[in-house]
């Protein structure tokens, strides 16, 4: 059975699945690689643009989100952010 | 009203230097945290880091109070606060609260509990017990003893879980962290406790950074 995902390590996996399309995505394929629930994925797009993770951008084919510096500099150093916060406890579950 | 601890003669100045030691890799780990929660954004993170701040603080105000021959008096026997300076009760009185609200800050973040009133709840009334007792150095240990002692347990429990030599460092750190401030209450009495308290402080620092570095190694 796979272990469940900690906040940190689902704000990794959709910004890696952003990252990966080019740094521009639209909903639908985060919520298909991502493997979260729809309001699961909002609540999270929620969070990564109140953090400044991504930025919505609306376009004629529709909504879609691009990965920003903060973002990127999230998966760069993601070892070091996980390796600590197993450190003290700080999951975020 | 008295605070004091018994303190063998021969050990004033290492003791100085131990609590000079544990302020900065206090300071480490809260610059640690700040530059994860600078990264991630997770508010736990901060409070780790403004946890381990005030835990930093209170060690860097330690050695003054005993450069102020606090510790140095107090052998030769109890001291009496009304009759000390008053920066040197108001740095006492700094040093008390500062270890004591790094303390709950760390209970709170292990709590996640994420309510504000329960951060105050426990901030105040552990404040409040140590600054209105009779025997405040007693009741500091104490109160602080059973903030770590609940710290260890959290820690204990994701050893126990989730079974890493990372995470055993930290719970046995937290574990040596309050058998070393619970033998402070004996230091009232005896001068060994003093000498117990900063080896596993010394101890317990150690394992916490040498499971940061491993970690930050990887």
């Amino acid at each position: 059975m796979s272990k469940k995902r900690n906040r940190l390590e689902i704000i990794h996996d959709i910004l890696k699945v952003i990252r990966e399309r080019n740094g521009k995505i639209k909903p639908t394929h985060i919520l298909y690689k991502s493997n979260l629930s729809h309001s699961m994925m909002e609540e999270y797009l929620g969070e990564l643009i109140k953090k400044g993770f991504v930025v919505e951008l609306q376009e004629k084919s529709g909504k879609t989100y691009e990965i920003t510096g903060k973002g990127n500099n999230y998966l760069d150093k993601y070892g070091m952010i996980r390796e600590f916060t197993e450190s003290f406890g700080l999951g975020g579950d | 009203m008295a605070f004091f601890y018994l303190t063998p003669d021969w050990f004033f100045g290492f003791d100085i230097f131990l609590e000079l030691i544990f302020g900065i890799i206090a300071a480490f780990i809260a610059y640690y945290s700040f530059k994860v929660y600078k990264l991630c954004d997770q508010k736990e993170c901060w409070l780790l880091g403004l946890a381990f701040s005030a835990i930093s603080l209170s060690y860097f105000i330690w050695p003054l109070l005993n450069l102020f021959s606090i510790a140095g008096i107090a052998s030769r026997g109890p001291l009496d606060l009304a009759k000390l300076p008053f920066f040197v009760v108001l740095s006492l009185y700094a040093h008390i609260l500062f270890f004591i609200l790094g303390l709950v800050t760390l209970v709170y973040v292990t709590f996640n509990v994420k309510n504000q009133r329960v951060y105050t709840l426990l901030a105040s009334l552990s404040v409040i017990v140590v600054i209105f007792s009779s025997q405040p150095a007693l009741a500091f240990n104490f109160v602080s003893a059973l903030l770590l002692f609940y710290i260890a347990i959290f820690y204990g429990r994701r050893f126990f879980k989730n079974r890493n030599e990372r995470h055993f460092l930290i719970f046995f750190a937290f574990v040596i962290l309050f058998l070393a401030r619970a033998s402070l209450a004996f230091s009232l009495a005896h001068q060994f406790p003093y000498v117990i308290n900063h080896a596993g402080e010394l101890v317990a620092y150690v394992l916490i950074m040498v499971s940061l570095i491993k970690g930050l190694k990887k």
